[in-house]
């Protein structure tokens, strides 16, 4: 790196001044953010420590169905493994297996599978985590669901049961 | 007067209730994520990801390592929400956790890999605003970073966070834990090291 020409006594805090000044400027005109693969991974790591629900039990806490989504509106291939827990009003044998649901981006869609749930599952699709009542959920025969990816950027969170 | 407040949602987490013409307080969004709103979390993210990509950065971070020692920032601010002192500045709390996350990975990188952190953008952004030309004011910011990595990570920290980011001393002291006093002879030190640096000799 070359150097400018040592500037006199009198100059020196005049020049550090202009280089603190270039700096900050240089760095506040600056926006940076996370990638939305890092984005997920905190989503991810976080999920695990959310609080547990007080009341009702869903299949997704709203941290894991924030992990997934922010997955999905960016179009990139992810697989993620969650698993599923038994929903209030819709009972789980107990003696069944926690089912895995794996979530994959093919071409233009949204694809859910559960290999090892029950043969009837619903989902939900919400713009918004608490906001699953009332919203029209589809229901999946044989552990196959798939949704198709919408282009606007933003959230889009998933339930199911 | 905010125009949020915090409902409790129908999984027993908190939702920050939004007006449409005023955004929530950090406080707002980091009780309701306290207790389980992940979107109020993903804001809090979206709000100072930002600066904490920056101060990592200019504390040495490299590049390949930055946005996983971003992670971990992120990861230890949730795992501590409940914690957080409600009241004080969450931007302080922020600040400090970036600043010790990337004093913790200097410490493991040990000082030989710290300054491959020191890149300019790929995309210049214009910063010229007087007669200087854009290529002076990148060689004084380059002459610049490049002497503050020969500063402590306490020098580097304070003069980062009051020449920088434009915190003022008592704002530095709260995010940092350490006296008024400290900002400022850290600040002296920093200071003076980087004059000798810049412009030679440090003689009055």
């Amino acid at each position: 790196m070359r150097k400018k020409p040592l500037p006199g006594r009198k100059n020196k805090t005049k020049v550090l001044a202009g280089a603190v000044e270039a700096l900050a400027r240089h760095e506040r005109a600056r926006t940076e953010s996370l990638s939305d693969s890092a984005r997920s991974e905190i989503f991810r790591h976080v999920s695990q420590d959310a609080p547990a629900p007080r009341t009702g039990a869903r299949l997704f806490t709203p941290w894991r169905q924030l992990a997934l989504a922010g997955a999905a509106p960016v179009l990139l291939l992810v697989v993620m493994v969650g698993w599923l827990g038994p929903r209030g009003d819709r009972p789980t044998p107990e003696a069944m297996p926690a089912p895995d649901v794996q979530i994959a981006k093919v071409g233009d869609q949204v694809v859910f599978r559960i290999p090892n749930g029950t043969r009837v599952h619903f989902v939900s699709r919400s713009e918004r985590p608490d906001r699953f009542e009332g919203v029209d959920a589809a229901k999946v025969v044989d552990g196959n669901y798939a949704d198709r990816l919408h282009d606007e950027a933003g959230l889009v969170f998933y339930r199911i049961d | 007067m905010s125009a949020e407040r915090v409902l409790p949602s129908d999984d027993g987490g908190g939702v920050v209730e939004r007006s449409p013409d005023t955004d929530p307080t950090d406080e707002a969004l980091v009780v309701a994520a306290a207790d389980g709103d992940a979107r109020a979390f993903q804001e809090l993210i979206g709000r100072h990801e930002s600066r904490v990509l920056r101060v990592l950065r200019l504390m040495g971070v490299a590049a390949q390592d930055r946005e996983d020692v971003a992670q971990d920032v992120f990861i230890r601010i949730f795992r501590h929400l409940s914690g957080f002192h409600r009241g004080r500045p969450f931007q302080a709390w922020v600040y400090r956790i970036a600043v010790n996350s990337a004093h913790d990975y200097r410490t493991r990188q040990g000082r030989s890999a710290l300054e491959s952190g020191w890149e300019e953008s790929a995309e210049p952004v214009s910063t010229a605003s007087g007669p200087e030309s854009e290529a002076e004011l990148r060689d004084l910011r380059l002459q610049l970073t490049g002497a503050m990595a020969e500063l402590t990570d306490r020098e580097r920290a304070v003069f980062i966070l009051r020449e920088v980011e434009g915190l003022t001393t008592i704002e530095v002291a709260r995010a940092l834990g350490i006296a008024r006093v400290t900002v400022r002879r850290h600040l002296n030190l920093a200071r003076k090291r980087l004059r000798v640096a810049l412009g030679g000799n440090d003689e009055p």
